[in-house]
């Protein structure tokens, strides 16, 4: 408050504000968020979204007089969100202000109805130019002129014809820029930092995991893109992994860059009859706004597999993740790089069989087909032990012969150390299942009607190798109980799991009996 | 709080006063030729004020002096608010009576110049391509359908038929074309003579809202918080040295979109505290102290707060909404939670910072607020803990009429190299008993139980829970 006071002293004597440019940052540190998990396919074909952005922090060096001065800061990311602005390292900051009323050929005009202006026409046969003073009555659609009490439409008579202005009217800049009032106590060099979020960023992970005998290599990439105009080059970039919560109405502002339009009377004279357009159909100002829509280019620029893998530290609660060596975030490109690269990564493969709640019509089952499950601990012992953010992994492992086939992929959520990778590929076809219900009997009436079944699974084991087999029964919140089983069931994620491995060839029986409310 | 919000404004009375002027410092030229003798253009530098909602709503109140002849005349304002709702103009002085009010917005467009012209004449100015030589005929524009048809002497020509430069000159703009849209209005005046002319009106185009960014340092458990007023300016014009009152709160207009939806309600404890009388009015005012300048496209922010290392803790907390299990763990919420000491919030977005280990600040969430009355605690919840995770699991349960018996189990397992304390909520309790439990619980209401759950650093903790409901 102390501060504030002295900052109203000066502005109340009226000292002069010095004009401060800052032109462009000394060095740029991008960091890019995205809230949840993003699949990068979907980010490719999407343009940002409202929860994903880049945190940008600019190191600009500014020497400031001793008092109030403007401090305009230029070549900021198009994308600024302005309300997020920080400043560190600029005393005295009061007010702050985002212009962007932007200098083009419609805005000149615009601005100049009311002025004098300069009508120079040139004549094709001599080369001659002639000089008029003409003053803008109408920019709405095409420029109206006032020459000397004469009116005439500027473009439409097919002469050659240009209008010089005498200087750019006051308000109108060429790019969106910040301009922050400020008061030093001391006049110095200094260096500040400004930092914001910059929207139309976003990043995805994706994970390969390539089986290799017993073990699996596990590569990360990170896709960053970049949808915005603004390039960062040789920049540290960043992304943060975890979920931050954005109220998803940040946004950045879109200037409105009013087109000079040219309307003339009926020039393209029509000699057949058409049907007339109505002449009450007013083109409305809004209806001119320019729309650019520029079709973002994207390069997919895939990294050879490096060792450099990118650096990752705690951020709070999040994962700060640095991209190993300083990198060029061009503007409408996606960029990918390695962030994991585990080689001899334990894993577990199950084929696995979850029995409903609910059986179809209380009838016996068909055969049914097994999912393959591909199960990693995330532990240091399992040879990895890293924090993974939320993304796909796609699953390659060997066929019988030894060749390479990509098994499927699923999505995972973050997953810290010590929690399990579990990804769900396609079903086999050579390990089956068949649940059959062997006896069903109720007790009881009314509300205290219950139900007794008793289940019969016959597993087979077609393949040549001994396989592990993970079947899993439904439980309904709870309120089932399992009375009677061939051998204990462990309770994990929800459901009762029964743990089995069956030899090559082998076709086993197990039963077990479910208890439970008749509803 | 107004009392407060003024003082802390004081300081940017200078500084609104010498912003850079908008784009109507222009060079002074004569009213168009269109001005009918009874005509009055209204005087650029009126007492501008405005009281803006933060739904995209504008009310200006705009007062000038005039010289108006006795009896009837017209006043034009081609100045006011490009985004204006004409049926919302007010136009009120004294001895002045309002006769009609026009909103004119037929452009004054080359099309629409030489449609009004059909009937009359134009200068029609040739150019002979091989000598250079101008020759100057008198038309008669006889109709502008696909084309302009002209009749020059006894020949009817079409307009440029022959592809040559053919220049119109027309002697003056018709009446009711104008640059812009254009605000006129007829009164009729006791007497002659210098008046103040008060007129209202609301336009869109023009909104605020409070945005704060707050500064967490978790090692300190401290928390700098600036304030700043941010009012955003599309509506096509500028509005200098106004003065200024920003109106918080819902205004129900009949034009769509009424203002912003929060995503969050504000998790502010102590509710209680909230319910000033202000609330009541439901909405709050604040007036800025000194004149603003708003030019048109522009982001303007003024520093109204600044609250300087604040004690601020972190929290962990999960709440399990029902007796389901998880197929998954679930991150626990990080919130950051202090308190606002002595100074108020108008309601807006927070945006909360934290330094890296480099020292550059970094995004770590961001959550809209309601008003914030001073001295409330206030949590805000930031985002989820990557390492942090709770997965809850039914044991088994029963439910009978009356009666209903959950068994829990609560995996809650912490990758961070520190132990950290989760606070988990049970809900839906509905009335019934925590008969068994691994650790106590706080009973915070009927439907909730609260467990205070320490996870050592790189470890797991398992809560059991059994909740007996009688109904």
């Amino acid at each position: 408050v102390k501060r504030l006071a002295a900052a109203a002293l000066f502005a109340l004597t009226g000292a002069a504000e010095a004009d401060v440019v800052s032109e462009k940052p000394d060095s740029v540190v991008v960091a890019v968020y995205h809230e949840g998990t993003v699949d990068t396919r979907q980010l490719m074909e999407g343009t940002g979204g409202w929860d994903a952005f880049g945190f940008i922090v600019e190191t600009r060096t500014v020497d400031l007089p001793a008092g109030p001065s403007v401090v305009r800061f230029r070549d900021v990311a198009s994308t600024i969100v302005p309300e997020s602005i920080h400043i560190d390292g600029l005393p005295g900051q009061t007010e702050r202000d985002f212009d962007y009323d932007l200098l083009s050929p419609g805005t000149l005009l615009a601005h100049s109805v009311g002025r004098e202006v300069h009508l120079v026409r040139t004549d094709t046969k001599t080369g001659k130019e002639t000089d008029q003073t003409a003053i803008v009555r109408s920019a709405a659609d095409g420029a109206v002129l006032d020459i000397g009490g004469k009116i005439e439409a500027l473009d439409c008579s097919g002469t050659h014809e240009r209008l010089v202005f005498d200087d750019v009217p006051e308000g109108l800049i060429d790019k969106p820029t910040l301009s922050v009032r400020a008061i030093a106590p001391a006049a110095g060099r200094y260096t500040i930092r400004l930092s914001y979020i910059a929207m139309k960023m976003n990043w995805s992970a994706d994970y390969v995991a390539r089986v290799e005998g017993e073990t699996l290599s596990l590569t990360g990439w990170i896709t960053l893109a970049n949808f915005s105009d603004t390039g960062f080059r040789d920049t540290p970039a960043e992304v943060i992994g975890g979920s931050p919560h954005t109220t998803g109405s940040d946004h950045e502002v879109a200037p409105q860059v009013g087109a000079r339009t040219h309307q003339c009377w009926p020039l393209d004279v029509d000699w057949i009859e058409r049907p007339i357009s109505s002449p009450l159909a007013v083109v409305s100002q809004q209806e001119m706004v320019e729309t650019v829509v520029v079709a973002a280019s994207r390069r997919p620029e895939k990294l050879s597999s490096s060792p450099l893998t990118a650096d990752v530290r705690d951020f709070g609660d999040y994962k700060l993740y640095t991209m190993p060596v300083r990198t060029d975030v061009a503007a409408k490109q996606t960029k990918q790089v390695a962030f994991l690269d585990q080689h001899q990564v334990k894993f577990e493969k199950v084929y696995a069989f979850t029995v409903p709640v609910y059986w179809p019509n209380g009838e016996d089952m068909e055969v049914q087909p097994v999912t393959v499950r591909y199960r990693v601990q995330n532990k240091e012992a399992d040879g990895l032990g890293k924090p993974m953010p939320g993304g796909t992994v796609s699953v390659i492992d060997t066929d019988e012969r030894g060749a390479p086939v990509f098994v499927g992929q699923a999505s995972i959520d973050d997953t810290p150390v010590g929690l399990p990778v579990t990804v769900n590929t396609g079903e086999a076809f050579d390990v089956q299942v068949k649940p059959r219900l062997v006896a069903t009997e109720t007790t009881g009436t009314g509300r205290n009607k219950r139900s007794h079944i008793t289940i019969e699974v016959a597993i087979t084991n077609g393949k040549p190798a001994p396989v592990r087999f993970e079947l899993s029964q439904e439980l309904e919140g709870g309120e089932i109980r399992i009375p009677k089983e061939d051998f204990p069931h462990v309770l994990e994620e929800g459901v009762a799991r029964w743990k089995l491995t069956l030899a090559p060839g082998e076709h086993t029986i197990m039963h077990y009996e479910l208890d439970g409310p008749d509803d | 709080m107004r009392g407060r919000l003024f003082c802390a404004l004081l300081f940017l009375a200078a500084g609104t006063a010498v912003a850079a002027p908008p784009s109507k410092h222009r060079k002074p030229v004569a009213p168009p030729a269109s001005s009918a003798a009874q005509t009055k253009q209204s005087a650029p530098q009126p007492q501008l004020s405005l009281t803006v909602y933060n739904n995209d709503l504008v009310m200006v109140q705009d007062i000038r002096e005039l010289d108006l002849p006795a009896g009837r005349s017209r006043i034009e304002f081609p100045d006011v608010s490009a985004a204006i709702r004409p049926e919302t103009v007010s136009l009120t002085a004294k001895g002045l009576s309002v006769v009609e009010q026009n909103f004119d917005y037929d452009l004054l467009t080359p099309p629409k110049m030489m449609e009004k012209q059909v009937g009359h004449d134009v200068q029609i100015v040739r150019t002979n391509p091989a000598t250079g030589a101008q020759t100057t005929e008198t038309a008669t524009v006889l109709s502008v359908n696909s084309g302009v048809v002209l009749r020059i002497g006894k020949r009817i020509e079409v307009l440029r038929d022959d592809g040559l430069p053919t220049r119109v000159v027309f002697s003056s703009i018709p009446e009711n074309l104008r640059a812009s849209p254009t605000l006129s209005v007829t009164v009729d005046s006791e007497g002659a003579g210098r008046r103040q002319v008060n007129l209202s009106y609301l336009a869109s185009g023009l909104s605020w809202a409070a945005d704060y960014v707050g500064m967490f340092d978790d090692k300190r458990g401290s928390l700098t918080l600036q304030g700043w007023i941010t009012i955003r300016n599309s509506s096509g014009t500028g509005f200098r040295n106004a003065e200024t009152e920003l109106i918080a709160g819902t205004i129900n207009t009949t034009s769509g979109d009424s203002g912003r939806h929060y995503a969050n309600g504000t998790s502010a404890a102590g509710m209680g505290s909230q319910r000033s009388a202000k609330e009541i009015a439901d909405f709050y005012s604040y007036r800025l102290p000194e004149r603003v300048t708003v030019a048109n496209q522009q982001t303007k922010q003024i520093g109204f707060l600044n609250i300087g290392n604040a004690r601020a803790t972190k929290r962990y907390d999960y709440q399990s909404y029902s007796f389901d299990s998880a197929t998954e763990p679930a991150h626990a919420t990080v919130s950051v939670a202090f308190n606002n000491a002595d100074e108020a919030l108008p309601e807006g977005t927070v945006r909360l910072y934290m330094r890296d280990y480099k020292g550059d600040p970094k995004f770590i969430g961001e959550q809209n607020i309601g008003h914030i009355s001073a001295g409330s605690d206030l949590r805000l919840e930031i985002g989820e803990a990557f390492d942090v995770t709770v997965q809850p699991t039914v044991v088994s349960s029963e439910s009978r009429l009356h009666y209903a018996r959950y068994e829990m189990s609560y995996d809650l397992r912490n990758a961070r190299s520190e132990p950290v304390t989760v606070r988990l909520r049970q809900s839906s309790l509905r009335n019934g008993k925590v008969t068994d439990e691994s650790q106590k619980s706080e009973r915070i209401d009927a439907d909730d139980a609260v467990w205070n759950v320490q996870i050592p650093a790189h470890g797991e903790t398992k809560l059991t829970a059994t909740i007996e409901i009688d109904s």
